[in-house]
């Protein structure tokens, strides 16, 4: 892969990082939009998708409430899904073992990169004890400036991610999967599949409403009436 | 320059409401964007505050201490939703006319806030981030494997549409409307929207069970042995046991188990089938 697209894909994880909090927060950061944003950038928007759409469902119900900081779904999905569309850059293309490799190494970058964003509350505390400080100088445009004194940082931090999961995170990946044996390769095709199945939990979970299940319940019958009266009754 | 004269009363004295240019509550909306660039623990959205009103308080505050006064008073704790946050800045400007006329004392601004934030908060946190965005994430998620890159605009126009209108829309209602803003809000029925819409959610939870045995079914090599054609069955009753198992682990320990569990599972699910 040249550098001009690893490059484009960490400045786009950079922005995004931005976006997800500091900046509109349209929800660009969103697994459903990164995952094939990063995919095209990198040469495979199909992979990409394939590996954004059951994150999103995964991570729905994350949701900044007050001061309570939600698991960082952006920085995780950033990572697994460039590494992976990197890794399947090698030929393959994504498959479900390389999205399932790359789910089991770098979605607990979603801990990590939440504990980073704590610190980063810390040092804009200083921003605004700086901030206090212009004013006591008689400064205040100075004052109210120190509000993007902090921006950068999540820029850097996650383009950074970015470019060392394609640059770093692809090849290991293609790594593990060539050492793989090949009767798990079909279990981790599932277990992908199976990832869409967890999504239906988080969505239920993430409702919060009585009777929930009861709803997925009607839901899935709907779904599989459809399916059946589409498929000409064959599935049974 | 947009200046609007108003009389005081019997004093005769005619003091001037200077009304904000339009250009400057553009900046002051723009600025907004950013509100929780600087949030932190302390002041939380305070600074964010300050710095979108910077233009507003620059333009009304000629003389240099009248401004620190102004952002200092701005710096006191401040927490909402982003998106609501601008039908109270928008409130705000209309406040702070007053103020700098002399015709309100600058605690009304913090009363206002303090009124608006945590209300406005609760409504846009449950509508927006537990409501709409799991919707909009969901029904683009399981459109994806018929309508591919499309489900992105799919995604961004269900959420961003009535996110960027009511963004916009409060933003000019709390500068119109000031505390009537509270009213124009309530009259939105965003929490019974969010409701139906939570509802909805859980049906495409369902849907999305259904959509993963679909999926393995497919999966020639993953055929039930002495199947002699695709079936559902089997697959959907690993895809529902799957799902009720990351429940519960999802409640214990988040979105991250529940990946791993659903790893496991089509490992283990190959293994028993013998490939």
């Amino acid at each position: 892969m040249s550098a001009l697209p690893i490059v484009a894909a960490a400045v786009v994880g950079g922005l995004v990082a931005v976006e997800r909090k500091a900046f509109l927060q349209a929800q660009l950061s969103r697994p459903i939009v990164l995952g094939p944003l990063l995919g095209w950038i990198l040469g495979d928007p199909v992979g990409g998708l394939v590996v954004g759409a059951p994150l999103e469902l995964l991570w729905m119900g994350a949701a900044n409430l007050g001061a309570a900081l939600p698991q960082h779904e952006t920085a995780a999905a950033a990572a697994i899904v460039s590494s992976a569309v990197a890794a399947g850059s090698e030929g393959t293309g994504v498959t479900g073992t390389l999205a399932c490799l790359a789910f089991a190494i770098f979605a607990p970058l979603a801990i990590a990169a939440r504990r980073v964003e704590r610190v980063g509350e810390r040092l804009n505390e200083r921003a605004l004890c700086r901030a206090e400080r212009w004013l006591d100088d008689g400064e205040p445009e100075r004052a109210v400036r120190e509000h993007l004194s902090n921006l950068w940082r999540p820029f850097v931090a996650l383009g950074a991610l970015v470019g060392a999961a394609v640059v770093g995170g692809g090849p290991l990946l293609a790594w593990i999967a060539r050492a793989v044996p090949a009767r798990l390769h079909l279990g981790f095709g599932l277990g992908w599949l199976l990832v869409w199945a967890v999504g239906g939990a988080a969505a239920v979970q993430a409702s919060r409403v009585r009777g929930g299940a009861w709803l997925a319940a009607a839901g899935a019958a709907v779904a599989l009436g459809i399916g059946w009266l589409g498929s000409g009754g064959r599935l049974a | 320059m947009n200046v609007a004269l108003r009389d005081r009363g019997s004093a005769g004295r005619a003091p001037e409401v200077k009304t904000l240019p339009p250009w400057v509550c553009a900046r002051v909306f723009l600025r907004s964007l950013t509100l929780q660039a600087s949030w932190n623990r302390k002041g939380m959205q305070s600074l964010g505050i300050a710095f979108a009103l910077w233009p507003a308080l620059r333009w009304l505050y000629p003389a240099r201490e009248d401004r620190v006064r102004a952002v200092r008073r701005h710096l006191a704790l401040f927490n909402s939703h982003p998106y609501l946050a601008a039908a109270i800045l928008g409130g705000v400007l209309r406040l702070e006319e007053r103020i700098a006329a002399g015709e309100e004392g600058p605690e009304a601004v913090q009363r206002f806030k303090e009124a608006l934030m945590f209300p406005f908060a609760a409504v846009g946190d449950s509508f927006f981030w537990l409501s709409l965005r799991p919707l909009a994430g969901a029904v683009a998620a399981l459109a994806s494997p018929w309508i591919g890159f499309w489900s992105v605009p799919l995604f961004l126009a269900i959420y961003d549409v009535p996110h960027l209108a009511l963004r916009i829309g409060m933003f000019r209602e709390g500068y119109r409307s000031g505390e009537g803003v509270v009213g124009r809000l309530g009259a939105l029925g965003l929490p019974g929207a969010g409701a139906i819409l939570r509802r909805s959610l859980a049906c495409l939870g369902g849907v999305a069970v259904v959509m993963a045995a679909w999926a393995m079914s497919s999966v020639p090599a993953a055929r039930w042995p002495g199947a002699p054609a695709p079936t559902l069955l089997a697959p959907l009753g690993a895809a529902l046991l799957t799902c009720a198992a990351a429940y519960r682990l999802l409640v214990k320990r988040g979105p991250i188990a529940g990946g791993w569990l659903a790893i496991v599972i089509g490992l283990a699910i190959a293994l028993f089938l013998g490939t």
